[in-house]
């Protein structure tokens, strides 16, 4: 589904953020990125969904390689990829509803099928209820959900989340995993970039641990400190 | 998404980026139609210039003196030559007793005046009127040297400075144009950046899921279109009526009178239009472009 092969991401001002990664990630796997600060998880994301660009070494999502793919192709990448982010990123002006069916209506998805889909996402993250509600009348959680709702409304292959319970209390934290964990049996493969000990030893899931853009780590069913 | 409903999608954000900036929208608008109501005057100018020349060109007759020893034969032929040049309309032969004629009505009214006009030597001249005025100095070329001729006059010297006027007009006309059109644009885009800048937000996730650099662009376009446009159509509003108004009082002794060709002003009405669409697309689209590259 995904490959790494020697990438490396050096910034204009020398800073180097991954040194020649290998990495491959199977369809339907559940991968948490982990790491202190600037160890290289965002990197990792953003290069999935071609936000950034490797300076050296190939990658390769979904059978294409990214590498090298035109400013005009991106579009059509990201459409396969879903994005949950810390900060979720919700239009504060528009409805719940709205911000779940924007995502379809600027890809040109018809009228039908964005209320199809967009009530279909919004069940699945449990808020067809709160459908007409504004960002700023739900809790975090349910903002968090809302954002999840719309990564996953036009039913990508892969869902990068990148810290999406940074900004949550413990229980509301284990909520939005468990849904991401849901989103995974059905065969979406999840990367979760994570700061959460508790969550990802409990979820027992493969682990990728990086220090300094390096991979040190990658065990399947790990936890977030490794086993000495 | 049908292209019907595209329409739709894209019209609603259009009026809902124009809501953003009102006060910034009315300064782009006011912008355009200051821009275009120079270019309006300039091509009013230019018509009326252009009008003038053909007025005065109209009026232009070519003056053939004839030597007194010219035979009837002699000046027979050449009429019969001139006649059969490129530009030529009508060949009148004036004698020395209708020229004599003529002067005596020019003058009438000063009776000392004339015995001088019955002994002048006045000679007697062919009159060619032009359908081409730039043809004359052709014509002049070709018959100079004509047995028959002593002199040639024409209005040469006013059609050469009017001319060189329009010339001057339009390189200093055009020249102002293309920097007014710049600073318009200039405006534009600035007032789209600032649309842009406040839904850089949106923007931002438009892009993550997967919206094509067109499909954000559109709004945006349109929007710009919509100030080009909205400034034009005032800018044309006010110099139909202006110029209404001065065509209905310009007083008529004043060298000729205001053209008013209803075609041309139709023209200058759609140049207007179409300068306004474009700058204000050139505009808006130059500005999102700049933002779209630097998030992507």
């Amino acid at each position: 589904m995904i490959a790494f092969q020697g990438v490396s991401v050096v910034y204009p001002n020398g800073v180097t953020a991954l040194r020649n990664l290998d990495l491959k990630i199977e369809k339907g796997d559940f991968l948490f990125l982990v790491g202190p600060t600037g160890s290289g998880k965002s990197t990792i994301l953003k290069l999935i969904y071609r936000e950034e660009v490797c300076t050296s070494g190939r990658i390769i999502v979904a059978g294409k390689e990214i590498t090298g793919i035109s400013r005009r192709q991106i579009p059509y990448l990201r459409r396969g990829i879903g994005v949950v982010f810390q900060d979720f990123k919700l239009l504060t002006r528009r409805t719940a509803w709205d911000n779940v069916a924007f995502a379809l209506h600027v890809i040109g998805v018809g009228r039908t099928e964005v209320k199809r889909q967009t009530a279909k996402a919004l069940d699945s993250v449990g808020l067809l209820h709160k459908a007409d509600a504004l960002p700023t009348e739900l809790s975090a959680g349910e903002q968090q959900r809302v954002c999840i709702a719309r990564a996953i409304v036009n039913n990508p292959v892969i869902l990068v989340a990148d810290e999406p319970t940074g900004n949550l209390d413990p229980d509301t934290s284990w909520d939005i995993v468990q849904l991401l964990s849901r989103i995974n049996i059905k065969g979406t493969t999840v990367i979760m970039a994570t700061h959460d000990r508790s969550i990802v030893d409990r979820m027992r899931k493969r682990v990728i641990a990086l220090q300094n853009g390096r991979l040190v780590r990658d065990e399947d069913k790990g936890a977030y400190i490794g086993e000495l | 998404m049908s292209s019907r409903m595209r329409l739709g999608y894209f019209l609603s954000e259009t009026a809902s980026n124009l809501r953003y900036n009102g006060l910034m929208t009315l300064a782009s608008i006011g912008t355009v139609t200051v821009s275009m109501l120079v270019l309006g005057a300039f091509l009013l100018f230019n018509l009326n210039l252009k009008s003038t020349i053909n007025e005065v060109s109209s009026k232009t007759r070519v003056c053939l003196y004839l030597k007194a020893e010219a035979s009837v034969a002699e000046v027979d032929a050449l009429k019969r030559m001139i006649e059969g040049l490129d530009g030529v309309y009508k060949v009148d032969y004036v004698s020395v007793d209708k020229a004599r004629e003529r002067l005596k009505q020019d003058m009438s009214g000063q009776a000392d005046l004339g015995r001088i006009v019955d002994t002048a030597p006045l000679p007697a001249s062919l009159e060619i009127e032009m359908v081409d005025t730039s043809k004359v100095a052709s014509l002049t070329s070709v018959i100079k040297g004509q047995p028959a001729i002593d002199e040639i006059h024409y209005g040469e010297d006013i059609i050469t400075t009017l001319n060189m006027i329009r010339r001057i007009v339009q390189i200093g006309g055009l020249a102002a144009i293309i920097i007014l059109c710049l600073v318009t644009a200039f405006v534009i885009a600035n007032t789209i950046r600032l649309t842009v800048f406040a839904r850089r937000k949106e923007i931002r996730i438009m892009q993550l899921v997967g919206a094509t650099d067109w499909f954000i662009n559109w709004p945006f376009i349109m929007e710009g279109i919509f100030h080009g446009l909205a400034g034009s159509l005032l800018a044309v509003g006010i110099a139909a009526a202006g110029y209404a108004w001065l065509v209905k009082n310009w007083p008529l002794t004043f060298i000729f009178p205001l053209a008013y060709n209803e075609q041309a002003l139709l023209h200058i009405s759609i140049a207007l239009l179409a300068g306004g669409v474009l700058v204000g697309a050139f505009g808006s689209f130059s500005s999102v472009r700049k933002f779209l590259k630097a998030l992507a």
